[in-house]
């Protein structure tokens, strides 16, 4: 692991230097997982603890230079990095993400005393109990919901991506998607209950909706699933262009020109040139944003007046109200667990998208 | 069994907590105590709501009592800052102003929004607060559970202030734990206007609710299951306490069959209760209270119901945390909160009823409110939350199919 | 003016389009709901009119460019309400009574407000920083590594975006009592950044795998040290893509509701806390205020951070801008690149 990248030049050490040097970055990651995790117990504050994460940066560095010294791997191949680097965020992961984690399995595996209490055992009853129709209910809803949100969103988001790249004037560009992110430079609670006073019966909207005629009365779509995906859409829009923006900057147009110049319409130009060779850029914001989405429970307490629960609040109040938490632990590692065949998907698209598009 | 706990939570201090007192008595007595306010009131109130009492009990007297037994710290009051958790605007800020001129440390107050939330923070450690604020039930589970420090009476001298049926509560007698800050009683509330019917019983609220004019109806409920659960049950007959299972399935089914005509469920209603937004909703008197003054100033008309048969009365209590670090300024807090002068402001500004004897400065229309004023013979049907594992268990299930359907 | 006419006519057109498809819409859902009315025909009728008349009569370059001004109407829209209600005199939230600077005086009086922005700028520059040195670096160190090392801390990094943010909350907070951290800044801090790392990495990893590694191996051919070429051929390259993840890191922490919640402890409210505090009696003009202030000073930094942008482009000679990863600027073919490597760097 501390062996320079595995680029196609440059020498590669023995066998057992690798193990070797294996072994010692491990050991290092480990002493670094520990030294991170015991900034608690130190009394560290702010800045100390940034000064402490910022100097085990060029300390990772030195070791991984001295491993290799030791292990005989000589000079770096020329546009490769040192794996080094990637040892303080590994340990940073292991440190504040992994272990965290695994209190989470842990507790999703124990059995509930009640008030947030749990005796330590290997007990799967949380996971039936998970499994419950109820819950599956409250996750078909909350899969329904984020699905039409992010349909929306791809909907709304896409024309505008596609302008900004195609038609905008170049100079533009960075100004034009400043303005999409300067609304998210307010608060994100500020912003959802702003959505309040925008869709009250007595704000001019639905005043204006009315004398138009085109709604009966007062608008009521507050406190309804139409105030969440809306709320949803609002909020989660730039996720989805700013990805898809870079995908369609990378796109060669000249193909799109050169496919009209022999006769295609632009439709059919778009379909099977542009569409197929942005696709997996624009699956990858459709997934940035719909898994977000599943995990949400802000918006529906504020804009669905706390009559509709999706998935994330159930095991908010699982946690909060209920203090179960080996059932709260349990029903978020089944969430994740539905959710992960669309990370492997991502994770998969954004392989094949370095391919096409990297070194 | 609590020893696993230890991950959470090292200490296993697990006091028991012994009688059940005649709660009928306590609760009678305090609808006494609230006479006695009024008779204060109307007798001789030099002035509305009094500002930060100056001068109250044995207030600036704490740090140099002679013969202090061992406390949690020394006997001088800590520089502070004093960190209380309370819910949101639930005491006057004057009274923080009048306690830092008085005894020094300023005041930090963070709020929360539920008992469970508060739970929840204590007992994952870390939060510092020297002042909670739990209803009755949480101040015995966080008692069990060690959270809670046993108060140390002689830093409190006002507390021989304290009504008498309120040292005898029945999640702590006697005080060790817990200083009663207020008390109220939920129930429903309508603008007349929109409501022209009058239930006199919780029954009676979920039997209109179900009828169809309600739909068009701006309803809104209380967030919480043990909040939503108690009413059904309380409608339906049965102890809001009860956990068999037949009982409380039949509340949920009462719940599920009002949900249609539920508009909102949320505890951030004051606002639009105030602006006149709900029609129909659940609520807690005092906070009523405020919304019926600001409506009457704009000539329109909101009712809070006081039900006869049964509903749930819950009394919210001042509690030291065992994680707090100022215990002597927390102690001093209570001590000053219980000055009558100072009583009278925080019970002016919250509309709840404080039961602190001899309490002056509040406000007449305030006092002699029946919707604070609750009559002894209401009160005495009624039911204040105890809180289980189990109980809780079914009534967050309730509460999710209730959200659910 | 004509042009300013032309211009408003396209945002109408894109209007009446969108109306259309609207109006389209809710019939289909509302013929499969069963419901149909008069009144739903009509708007189908002309519904369908507009989906197929506008674009007879309006080039796409143009009908997009006014769907794109509805979109940004959209996305301001709110955030205008916000900023007007600042100046709203009275306290009522939904009616507008009157301007007055009221509001603003009282936040800024107000020390639990200002503390609170305050804690919150110090949590979100510290996130940043560490976000953008540690994923920089490991973006930097996976994106020529073997897919075999590289699979298993993609992983990992995606896990991090993925499980719900109160789920790592919880965990951090367990986590922080058992380790005996004092909740306070610091766990803020460190929560916030294991999301904004891997923003970081992702960010920059993009943009560094489609800028090529051919300069780079270049300049090392040409005898330039590691540290050299890193500092004059890659960073500098890399620059836009690691300004846009340190933004980003620092948007997410300064914005962040659920794990602040949690890790905060006593007394320790971030600004999102403090405004969820301020807002269980409903929306206050005085955080209004607050937040209408801080846009302005953001917005007063992004135009200044864009103004110096553009004057390090001129001297860089490359379009560089608030653009964001994947942006390459126009490629020329690998000849030339290799040719031009000293000349514009």
């Amino acid at each position: 692991m501390a062996i320079a990248s595995a680029g196609r030049e440059g020498p590669v050490a023995a066998p057992r230097g690798r193990l070797v040097g294996a072994v010692a970055g491990v050991a290092l990651l480990v002493a670094a997982v520990g030294v991170y995790t015991q900034m608690g117990t130190l009394g560290l504050s702010l800045a100390p603890a940034l000064v402490l994460l910022l100097i085990s940066v060029p300390v990772f560095l030195l070791a991984g230079a001295g491993i290799r010294r030791l292990v005989g791997t000589g000079e770096v191949d020329h546009a490769g990095y040192p794996f080094a680097l990637a040892l303080p965020s590994l340990a940073y992961y292991c440190a504040f993400f992994l272990i965290p984690l695994g209190f989470l399995i842990l507790f999703a595996v124990a059995t509930p005393l009640g008030f947030g209490g749990v005796q330590y055992g290997f007990d799967l009853s949380n996971f039936r109990s998970g499994l419950d129709s109820l819950y599956v209910e409250v996750f078909l809803r909350t899969l329904r919901t984020a699905a039409v949100g992010t349909l929306l969103i791809v909907l709304v988001g896409y024309p505008l991506a596609y302008w900004i790249v195609r038609y905008a004037p170049e100079n533009r560009r960075g100004l034009l998607l400043a303005l999409i992110v300067i609304p998210f430079w307010t608060s994100f609670l500020i912003r959802t209950y702003s959505y309040l006073i925008v869709l009250s019966p007595e704000f001019f909207v639905s005043d204006w909706l009315e004398a138009l005629r085109l709604t009966d009365g007062p608008l009521e779509v507050l406190y309804t699933t139409g105030a969440i995906q809306l709320g949803l859409v609002y909020n989660y829009l730039p996720l989805f262009v700013l990805p898809l923006y870079a995908a369609l900057g990378r796109m060669d147009w000249g193909l799109v020109d050169a496919a009209t110049d022999l006769g295609a319409s632009q439709w059919a130009a778009f379909r099977q040139i542009t569409l197929r060779l942005t696709a997996p850029g624009l699956i990858t914001g459709t997934l940035l944003v719909f898994i977000p989405m599943m995990g949400e429970y802000v918006i529906p307490l504020v804009l669905g007046g706390g009559r509709v629960d999706l998935i994330g609040n159930v095991i908010q109040r699982l946690f909060l109200e209920a203090q179960d938490y080996a059932l709260g632990s349990a029903l978020a590692l089944l969430v994740m667990g539905a959710l992960s065949f669309f990370v492997v998907l991502y994770l998969y698209l954004s392989v094949r998208t370095e391919q096409e598009y990297g070194a | 069994m609590d020893d696993e706990l230890r991950i959470l939570a090292p200490d296993s201090a697990r006091p028991r907590v012994q009688q059940m007192v005649n709660r009928r008595q306590a609760l009678l007595a305090g609808g006494g105590a609230m006479a006695a306010a009024y008779l204060a009131a109307c007798g001789g109130s030099t002035g509305e709501g009094g500002g930060g009492g100056s001068g109250g009990g044995g207030g600036d007297d704490g740090e140099d009592a002679a013969a202090k037994p061992p406390t949690p710290a020394d006997g001088d009051v800590e520089s502070g800052p004093l960190l209380i958790a309370n819910w949101v605007d639930y005491s006057d800020p004057a009274n923080y102003k009048g306690y830092r001129s008085e005894l020094g440390p300023k005041v930090s107050v963070s709020g929360y929004g539920s008992n469970d939330e508060l739970l929840a923070k204590l007992r994952a450690g870390g939060s510092k607060f020297d002042i909670v604020v739990p209803t009755g039930y949480a101040v015995k589970t966080m008692a069990e559970l060690g959270l809670i420090i046993p108060l140390t009476r002689e830093l409190i001298p006002n507390l021989a202030n304290l009504s008498p049926a309120f040292t005898k509560t029945d999640y702590d007698p006697g005080n060790v734990y817990s200083v009663p800050k207020n008390y109220g009683i939920t129930s429903f509330y309508w603008l007349t206007e929109k409501v022209s019917e009058q239930p006199a019983s919780i029954k009676e609220v979920f039997d209109l609710l179900k009828t169809p004019k309600f739909k068009s109806l701006r309803v809104n409920f209380l967030e919480g299951g043990t909040q939503n659960a108690a009413m059904a049950l309380a409608a339906l007959g049965h102890s809001i306490n009860t956990e068999d299972q037949a009982e409380i399935d039949s509340a949920k089914q009462l719940l599920i069959d009002v949900k249609p005509n539920v508009d909102t469920i949320s505890s951030t209603f004051i606002d639009r209760a105030t602006r006149g937004e709900i029609d129909f909703g659940m609520g807690w008197n005092g906070d009523i209270r405020r919304a019926i003054e600001a409506l009457a100033k704009r000539d329109r008309e909101m009712v809070f119901l006081v039900p006869e048969g049964n509903t749930e009365y819950w009394v919210d209590n001042w509690a030291i945390p065992k994680a707090s670090e100022h215990p002597v300024a927390a102690h001093k807090w209570i001590d000053f909160v219980l000055d009558p002068a100072n009583a009278g402001t925080e019970m002016n500004y919250h509309q709840y009823p404080v039961p602190v004897q001899g309490i002056t400065g509040v406000q007449k229309a305030l006092a002699s409110d029946p919707v604070i004023n609750v009559p002894d013979d209401k009160i005495a049907g009624y039911e204040s939350q105890v809180e289980t594992a189990k109980g809780l268990q079914q009534r967050n299930r309730v509460y999710t199919e209730f959200k659910a359907a | 003016m004509p042009e300013a006419l032309r211009r408003a006519g396209y945002v109408l057109a894109a209007t009446a389009f969108v109306a259309g498809l609207i109006a389209i819409a809710t019939f289909v859902v509302g013929l499969a709901g069963g419901e149909v009315s008069v009144r739903s025909a009509v708007a189908l009728g002309l519904g369908v009119a507009a989906v197929v008349l506008i674009p007879r009569a309006i080039a796409l370059p143009s009908l997009l460019g006014g769907y794109a001004v509805l979109v940004y109407l959209f996305l301001f829209f709110p955030i205008v309400i916000v900023v007007v209600y600042a100046f709203n005199s009275g306290n009522n939230t939904a009616v507008f009574e009157g301007l007055s600077l009221r509001w603003f005086s009282r936040a800024l009086g107000d020390e639990t407000i200002t503390s609170a922005i305050g804690r919150s700028l110090q949590i979100a520059l510290a996130s940043a920083l560490i976000a953008t040195v540690f994923g920089t670096a490991a973006a930097l160190a996976l994106s020529r590594v073997s897919r075999r090392i590289r699979a298993p801390f993609d992983t990992l990094v995606f896990l991090t975006l993925v499980v719900p943010e109160l789920v790592i909350a919880i965990s951090a907070l367990i986590f922080f009592v058992n380790a005996g951290f004092d909740l306070g800044l610091a766990t803020m801090f460190v929560g916030h950044t294991v999301f904004n790392a891997s923003l970081v990495l992702l960010v920059v990893r993009a943009r560094f795998a489609s800028m090529g590694s051919t300069l780079e191996e270049a300049s090392r051919d040409l005898g330039a040290s590691a540290l050299g070429t890193f500092r004059q051929v890659t960073l500098p390259r890399l620059a836009p893509a690691i300004v846009a993840g340190a933004l980003l890191s620092f948007t997410f922490s300064f914005d962040d509701v659920v794990i602040s919640n949690f890790t905060a402890g006593a007394g320790n409210d971030t600004w999102p806390l403090r405004i969820l505090a301020g807002l269980r009696f409903g929306l206050a003009p005085d955080l209004n205020a607050a937040a209408t202030m801080m846009l302005a000073i953001t917005l007063l930094g992004l135009g200044g951070a864009a103004l110096v942008l553009r004057r390090a482009a001129r001297t860089q000679g490359e379009p560089v801008g608030l653009a964001f990863t994947g942006e390459a600027a126009p490629a020329p073919a690998p000849a030339e690149e290799r040719l031009s490597v000293g000349a514009r760097g």
